[in-house]
């Protein structure tokens, strides 16, 4: 065999075919971008609206500088009447599996609203019995700190999972607790008519 | 057409059961044992399996008169990651949840063995028709028996097939075998029975055989007799 076809075809073969699959993948990747983009957001509100079904407005606000970097992304929610609460999206690592993305709704009380799992890599059957409504809703009312064992079950078998899950409703509890500080409450200013009295 | 046809049962054939991927040539087990904690998994990681296929086995099959053989692996695995990187962004785009269920072995598929196989077995060495058949009766009868798999470990583990509850309030669920000791049990005794059917054809074929080289010694030894088995 010549050497051409030794030691200058093969590499030149290989590389048009790699920039033949890159064309593709370019392509493929243009076609995909915006509904994965899309995919993602979708996933994330969907969770909102599931918490707060009477939610007519989400809005993202900016997540404060000095915050927990766990937390995503944090919404205010509005509903026909008016301010509804907050929905922070929190990503725990330390999952038995892996990452554990929720959302935690928060309500005007400053108390948890409601709980959804976005994504998680936990065990079937065990660790993936997080996403039950029976183990989410005993997170509904708390205000100051989720704790297992104590003012919330863990799942049998799944204590970890149990625990990446309180870990992720603190962190957005601990998230929101500012922003509730800086409500000023309507006050009333009653005017009273002093009259002199000789 | 007969042509056409008469290769598409063969690959089929092969796929399902004289070659079965998961059955008789034990190869992408990593992937069988990890996705199969349900019957949905377990398919969708198949049918994945099978575009994959499909399409790796089609481009390696056009390209194979001119891939040069030093650069052969490295070429067939371009086109294969290409075809799952590819999967991944579709899956991501249009299919999110079951991305989500699937997660890493999506990527993974790049280092199914069963993609290679077929691309150094099959492809590298056979016409493009063919070559497609072949990826979509291999992938396929991989999908099968995943799907077998699945099923088997979510009714025992869960008690449930395609998330609908199917066994009794009385039964409570082995969740042993949606974990990954359940998954070594489930493939060992599948492949236990699939072994016993595969034994028992053998020697039933082997059996007649025998017998019907037997018949043709007795004619050669008389011939004016009447044929008797």
């Amino acid at each position: 065999m010549s050497t051409f076809k030794t030691v200058v075809l093969p590499p030149l073969v290989l590389t048009v075919i790699c920039a033949l699959i890159a064309l593709m993948l370019g392509f493929v990747h243009s076609v995909t971008a915006a509904p994965i983009a899309e995919a993602e957001e979708r996933a994330k509100t969907e969770a909102v609206y599931s918490i707060f079904p009477e939610a007519a407005q989400i809005s993202p606000i900016d997540i404060p500088e000095d915050a927990d970097p766990q937390i995503k992304a944090m919404y205010k929610v509005k509903s026909a009447v008016g301010f509804a609460g907050y929905a922070v999206n929190v990503t725990v690592g330390s999952g038995y599996g892996g990452e554990i993305n929720m959302t935690v709704g928060i309500d005007t009380g400053n108390s948890v609203k409601g709980l959804e799992i976005v994504s998680h890599s936990e065990t079937a059957g065990l660790g993936a019995r997080i996403d039950e409504p029976a183990f989410r809703q005993g997170f509904n009312g708390i205000t100051e700190e989720a704790v297992i064992g104590g003012n919330v079950d863990a799942i049998s078998g799944a204590t970890i999972s149990s625990k990446a899950v309180a870990a992720g409703v603190n962190a957005a509890l601990d998230a929101v607790a500012p922003l509730f500080e800086v409500q000023i409450p309507d006050v009333r200013i009653n005017v009273i008519k002093w009259e002199v009295i000789s | 057409m007969s042509g056409f046809l008469s290769v598409i049962k063969e690959r089929f054939k092969e796929g399902f059961v004289t070659n079965n991927p998961t059955f008789i040539q034990f190869i992408g087990m990593c992937p069988t044992l990890a996705t199969t904690t349900s019957a949905k998994n377990a398919l969708g990681m198949g049918l994945a399996v099978t575009a994959v296929l499909a399409f790796s086995n089609t481009v390696i099959s056009l390209l194979r008169k001119i891939i040069p053989s030093q650069v052969r692996i490295a070429a067939f695995i371009v086109i294969i990651s290409g075809a799952v990187t590819a999967t991944e962004l579709l899956m991501k785009a249009f299919l999110p949840a079951l991305n989500a269920a699937l997660g890493i072995f999506i990527p993974l598929i790049v280092v199914n063995c069963i993609i290679l196989a077929r691309a150094e077995a099959f492809a590298s060495k056979n016409k493009v028709f063919p070559s497609f058949v072949d990826g979509i009766a291999m992938g396929l009868g991989f999908t099968g028996a995943l799907f077998l798999i699945g099923s088997v470990r979510e009714i025992i583990g869960a008690g449930t097939w395609f998330g609908m509850k199917v066994t009794p309030e009385a039964y409570s669920p082995a969740t042993i075998f949606i974990m990954a000791p359940g998954a070594f049990f489930t493939l060992g005794v599948l492949v236990a029975i699939t072994n016993k059917i595969k034994y028992d054809v053998n020697e039933r074929k082997r059996k007649k055989e025998a017998n019907a080289a037997l018949a043709l010694a007795d004619r050669a030894e008389k011939p004016s007799e009447e044929e008797t088995v």
